[in-house]
């Protein structure tokens, strides 16, 4: 509609939550393959593992199920502490997280429109997100960002990606589609 | 075409086992549905997770220990024993060619959708107490059965909880009468149009000589409790259980007025070693959910159920729903025949639907017995009111993250943060009420309320009614909180998998595994391997 093209490919991603255990002195432990940590209350809170390239029509919220992978980030989490190996797994849960081509983020005005400015995070936003906030809220008043330089962000460096990019890099679903498996059951 | 070996393709895991049906919970329901899909000629899988481990008995699970479980639970030959004595008809399920499991739990049910494609079928994840597995399956047949209300209270300064009925292993005679005086309760307090009664019998109880054991009981069984000599009081709440840890001593009664009021100088102190409760039950729709079934909101049937045609189908056409998780009301549980029945059309349907020929059996409808309830959520409400009314707002409603009534109403951040900030103090159910519908997850995620090892299971529906209470929101209006997988909580290493296809392992990464992803922007170009189960593990030295 505005004649922008934001690259970008959706994927499923998952995490796992044990019961509490009381504080660790080092909560922020991770590795073996796992993000995560402790967190305050003693739960210890970890993903990781391979994602799922989708397809989401529109940039709609869609659902975000879990799969048996949570058993395999169960293992990962046991072998990096195996002295909490006994602890109860009380939930899982999915998120769907977006990435441009270089897995980079874009926080651009472009020229043309003038009125309108890009944003996403491309998956790493979480620890950047106060700060990609004042940038974006400094893009739209000042018309850039004032405390950093941006330009390694903007769009303009995806001017030569093909639309085909996805299926190049193997970023797209591999599967038949919804339709062709829906007969096995579907959410 | 390119591949990404870093994404779930080419690896998505193999069930170990595919069965055509599989029946979950083997109660009147799942017993009667395995029995007909099986002298159908189909393949049939019947699990049911009782007996369950003793770390599980107080997650509520639908069978309830209370928490004065004896060592003998710990002995799983005896309670398998106790199972199979309890339940004569799992013998005809084996000799109709079923493949019973028990001691087996289903925590989870996994289905290709919009953002899952990758799996081969749909699955279920089970476990024992020592490892977890996958079953794919053509059809499910869910016979969960349902939940009792674990109505929390004021417990003196013991945390001694309220004894819930478990009608196989606790006195049956207890549980039988439990369940029979609620089963009348709602509909003739409604009936006659007075205010909320609520009675309590006392009577000897079987299992013990050193006390008694109050019950809720009805007008109906009154004369007949009266004739044993049993006090039975009406228009009273419980205010408050007192006792020692593990273990309950007394319950203090108190008389409601017609708007359900404490009445000053009415309190009474009534020594015991049992509360049964048997307030009313809920539908178990946990596994229902994961697989995506339309759930709709019936009090008459004990809230949410999931949508199911004359067949038992459910929205999903793989699955078939049974027995008290289709929706539960009092004549279902004086006549488990009507659960059988549904049972039976489930089971005949599934073996039909996946092409066998079954024998024309008369049947009644699967609705005969299904619209045969009272509404029950008015009457749930008006226990919590009195309850909240006669033991106040600082009982905790969520026992496993600790958050009292008033936390959950006043919206508090939890108390293990330590964080105080004025913003979260004017927030509340009005403030968040005016920006849209409330609902029960976004109260979760800000209280923790439901977050703890038994996921709500212990507080889901009270959490519902008192939201639905203070926002002055129709109950069926408060959206069904999320179920996630696992449904019963198991160990890292029950549930990790043994069998780890080696591109799962070799191909693993913590995140994308983008080279460009962790570079920094201005380094233009410059590509990293991201840290893998290769890298070594570097803590700080603080």
């Amino acid at each position: 509609m505005l004649g922008v093209s934001l690259p970008l490919a959706p994927a499923r991603v998952e995490m796992i939550a044990t019961e509490p255990l009381p504080l660790m002195r080092h909560g922020g432990v991770a590795g073996n393959g796992l993000y995560g940590r402790q967190t305050l209350r003693g739960n210890l809170v970890y993903g990781g593992g391979p994602h799922e390239w989708i397809n989401v029509p529109d940039m709609a919220t869609p659902d975000h199920p879990n799969t048996p992978l949570v058993r395999n980030l169960a293992r990962r989490l046991a072998e990096l502490l195996p002295g909490a190996a006994h602890l109860r797994v009380i939930r899982a849960w999915g998120g769907i997280v977006e990435n441009t081509p270089d897995g980079l983020p874009v926080i651009d005005r472009p020229r043309r429109p003038d009125n309108v400015i890009l944003a996403t995070m491309s998956s790493v936003g979480f620890g950047l997100s106060p700060a990609a906030g004042k940038g974006i809220s400094e893009l739209a008043m000042h018309g850039r960002c004032l405390f950093a330089d941006l330009s390694a962000l903007a769009l303009s460096r995806f001017a030569d990606t093909p639309p085909d990019w996805r299926e190049r890099a193997g970023w797209i679903p591999t599967t038949a589609s919804v339709a062709e498996t829906a007969a096995g059951g579907s959410r | 075409m390119t591949v990404d070996t870093r994404s779930i393709a080419d690896k998505a895991p193999q069930p170990e086992r595919h069965v055509a049906v599989v029946v979950v919970g083997a109660g009147a329901a799942g017993v009667a549905a395995a029995i007909e899909a099986a002298r159908a000629g189909v393949e049939v899988l019947l699990i049911d997770e009782n007996p369950i481990d003793n770390d599980m008995m107080a997650m509520d699970v639908p069978l309830y220990f209370g928490q004065r479980m004896q060592a003998s639970v710990r002995n799983r030959a005896l309670m398998m024993e106790r199972v199979v004595a309890t339940n004569p008809a799992l013998a005809e399920a084996h000799e109709a060619g079923v493949d019973v499991q028990l001691g087996t739990y289903v925590w989870g049910a996994f289905v290709n959708g919009p953002t899952v494609r990758e799996l081969p079928g749909p699955m279920l994840g089970l476990a024992d107490d020592r490892r977890s597995w996958l079953v794919g399956y053509d059809r499910l047949i869910v016979a969960a059965g349902r939940a009792t209300w674990p109505w929390a209270s004021r417990a003196g300064s013991a945390p001694a909880r309220w004894e819930r009925t478990a009608p196989s292993l606790s006195s049956p005679a207890i549980a039988r009468s439990a369940r029979s005086a609620w089963s009348s309760s709602a509909r003739e307090t409604w009936a006659s149009g007075r205010p909320p009664w609520r009675s309590r019998a006392a009577w000897p109880s079987r299992e013990s000589s050193r006390s008694h054991t109050p019950c809720v009981a009805t007008r109906r069984s009154r004369r007949s409790l009266a004739s044993r000599g049993v006090p039975f009081y009406t228009a009273h709440t419980i205010r408050e259980a007192r006792g020692r840890v593990g273990e309950i001593e007394s319950v203090v009664l108190v008389q409601i007025d017609g708007d359900l009021n404490p009445v000053a100088g009415s309190e009474r102190e009534i020594a015991c070693d049992t509360v049964c409760l048997a307030l009313g039950l809920a539908p178990n729709v946990e596994l229902l959910h994961l697989v995506g079934a339309r759930l709709v909101f019936a009090s008459a049937l004990g809230g949410w159920v999931p949508a199911i045609d004359d067949a038992m189908q459910t929205s999903v056409p793989t699955v078939f729903a049974a027995g008290d998780c289709a929706g539960v009301h009092d004549g279902m549980l004086a006549d488990p025949d009507i659960a059988r029945v549904q049972g039976r059309l489930a089971g005949i349907a599934a073996a039909q639907s996946l092409g066998a020929v079954t024998p024309k059996v008369p049947l009644p409808t699967a609705r005969s017995g299904q619209g045969a309830g009272a509404a029950v959520h008015t009457h749930w409400q008006q226990w919590l009111r009195s309850l909240i009314q006669a033991g106040g707002w600082e009982v905790n409603i969520c026992q496993c993250e600790e958050v009292t009534r008033r936390e959950l109403v006043e919206v508090k951040p939890p108390r293990y943060l330590k964080w105080e900030s004025p913003q979260m103090d004017a927030r509340s159910l009005d403030t968040m009420l005016r920006d849209g519908p409330v609902n029960q997850d976004q109260i979760k995620r800000l209280t923790r309320a439901g977050m703890g090892p038994c996921q709500s299971r212990r507080c889901r529906e009270q959490v519902g009614l008192l939201v639905a209470q203070a926002t002055g929101t129709s109950i069926d209006r408060i959206p069904l909180p999320s179920f996630r997988p696992p449904i019963r909580p198991l160990p890292l290493n029950v549930l990790w998998p043994t069998d780890e296809p080696p591109a799962m392992r070799e191909e693993w990464v913590s995140w994308f595994g983008i080279p460009t992803q962790f570079s920094p922007h201005w380094e233009a170009g410059m590509a990293i391997a991201e840290p893998t189960a290769q890298t070594r593990l570097i803590l700080s030295d603080e």
